[in-house]
């Protein structure tokens, strides 16, 4: 069960995670990013292009430049939609930053979002610099047509709702349960405590569909990862 | 709840535009259609991405010029302004000490069609890659994560530091409903700028994105030319020095 300060998971190609609620809404931050080479992770904006700005089942995570393909995908999603406006599940999330808590009239002494990632990646011996961005499961969030600018109201989702994502890759997944809770509540009304999420892994003994998918095309990547590596 | 935690000194970039007849040119350079150019631009100056001959998406990255690990934040920017970049708008850098790179001072679209959702410019969506171009097209123009590329070489930065950009001149909105993303072609024409006024010493790299002025969708860059077009970057001394930021961090971790 997930605790405040989050956690870090292994999984291999082929399994799955799920993450059910336990006592009701409890908006879930994922980061990953690849067991063989940390540099490649999700990359939440072409994500988004490519498969819009709220994952439902059959949404595929891609990973960064010049990897690009597919790290998780969603194979079950039980949060039911309730009234408009809203989505749930954000990918162009990331934005739960100290100031933007502290603005937001969060207690200083309450860790943001951010503060809980870094803190749970240097114990991984993981680079905080590494995660830029995650996707954000049970979150609801509204986008204003005129403006775009966005709302997050609180979610649907209910206790026992769950998501499940299955691994196309051998990777590590951080998971923070944000101190937002399941939204619509201002910041200063939270004691940075967090529903108990629980996250179960499984092995399918199923393996991932081979990438590049079959008959599609793929540059050659080699030259990308080059440049990468003389330049730092 | 978002957007208005940090109210902006409107009257300070008032007096800004209204100084503008004592501003100094500094330089003017054309970044050829299809490449990617990477410039330095010191606090207080102004710098203006103007269109010449159509409109072209530039795909455009913004660093702090002393510490490049405080970069334009994207997830923070859409939480901060929402989705559209104009004027008014702040360029916003990454945690722990987010504050504003750059404020955009001008966006000057003389036949703006702003009836539907759409408008141009967007803080969302990143850039176009060789992975894309050969999938739709079958070929691999200089893609914006090559002109990124090129343009973070120029500035002394590595690729490695490319993060997600702004999409200017494209004509996009989040579907509400859907969470698509929805694009059309630009209205921007000949002699359209957008103008940033930098609040602190930064490093813009961009790219003048192969999808042109977004007329062709990419379900038909297999059949369809895709016109690209050059792009004048324009470098002013302003002579105003940038209000100081006074919003420390003081969360819990900020220090950490």
């Amino acid at each position: 069960v997930l605790g405040p300060e989050g956690a870090v998971i292994t999984v291999r190609a082929g399994d799955l995670v799920s993450l059910t609620l336990e006592a009701g809404p409890q908006v879930v931050l994922v980061h990953a990013w690849s067991t063989a080479d940390p540099r490649e992770h999700i990359w939440c904006n072409e994500t988004s292009s490519l498969e819009d700005c709220f994952l439902v089942e059959g949404s595929r995570l891609w990973s960064t430049m010049p990897w690009f393909r597919t790290m998780l995908t969603v194979v079950e999603d039980r949060v039911v939609q309730g009234p408009e406006p809203g989505r749930h599940h954000f990918v162009l999330d990331g934005w739960e930053t100290p100031v933007v808590w502290s603005a937001e009239g969060g207690d200083p002494a309450i860790p943001s979002a951010w503060d809980r990632f870094a803190s749970l990646l240097r114990r991984h011996d993981a680079d905080p610099r590494t995660h830029r961005d995650h996707v954000a499961l049970f979150r609801k969030v509204a986008i204003d047509p005129s403006s775009q600018r966005i709302a997050f109201p609180l979610s649907d989702a209910r206790a026992c709702d769950r998501v499940v994502l299955y691994a196309e890759l051998d990777l590590q997944l951080a998971l923070v349960p944000s101190p937002f809770q399941g939204g619509g509540r201002p910041a200063r009304e939270l004691d940075g405590g967090v529903l108990p999420v629980r996250v179960e892994t499984w092995a399918t003994g199923v393996e991932p569909i081979g990438w590049p998918y079959s008959g599609l095309p793929y540059p050659d990547i080699q030259p990308y990862l080059s440049t990468l590596e003389a330049s730092s | 709840m978002s957007g208005h935690v940090y109210p902006i000194d409107r009257g300070f970039y008032e007096a800004l535009r209204g100084s503008a007849p004592s501003w100094q040119k500094v330089s003017r350079t054309i970044v050829p259609a299809g490449r990617g150019y990477g410039c330095r631009v010191l606090a207080g100056q102004t710098v203006r991405l103007e269109m010449l001959e159509r409109a072209q998406i530039i795909d455009l990255d913004v660093f702090s010029a002393d510490e490049p690990d405080v970069y334009l934040h994207a997830p923070t920017q859409l939480y901060l302004e929402g989705g559209r970049v104009t004027v008014g708008t702040r360029l916003w850098s990454t945690p722990p000490r987010t504050r504003p790179l750059a404020t955009v001072i001008e966006d000057r679209i003389a036949r703006r069609d702003s009836t539907g959702m759409l408008r141009d410019h967007k803080c969302y969506g990143a850039h176009c890659n060789p992975h894309q171009w050969l999938l739709f097209a079958g070929r691999l123009p200089r893609t914006c994560y090559d002109n990124l590329s090129e343009g973070c070489r120029m500035v002394g930065l590595s690729p490695a530091r490319i993060h997600d950009n702004l999409n200017l001149y494209m004509k996009s909105a989040l579907d509400p409903a859907t969470g698509r993303h929805l694009n059309v072609t630009s209205d921007a024409g000949p002699g359209d700028f957008i103008e940033f006024y930098a609040e602190m010493d930064i490093l813009l790299v961009l790219s003048l994105c192969p999808y042109g002025d977004g007329s062709v969708v990419p379900e038909d860059w297999a059949t369809t030319d895709v016109l690209t077009s050059p792009v004048a970057v324009e470098i002013t001394e302003t002579g105003v020095k940038p209000a100081p930021w006074s919003h420390a961090p003081s969360s819990a971790g900020a220090t950490a």
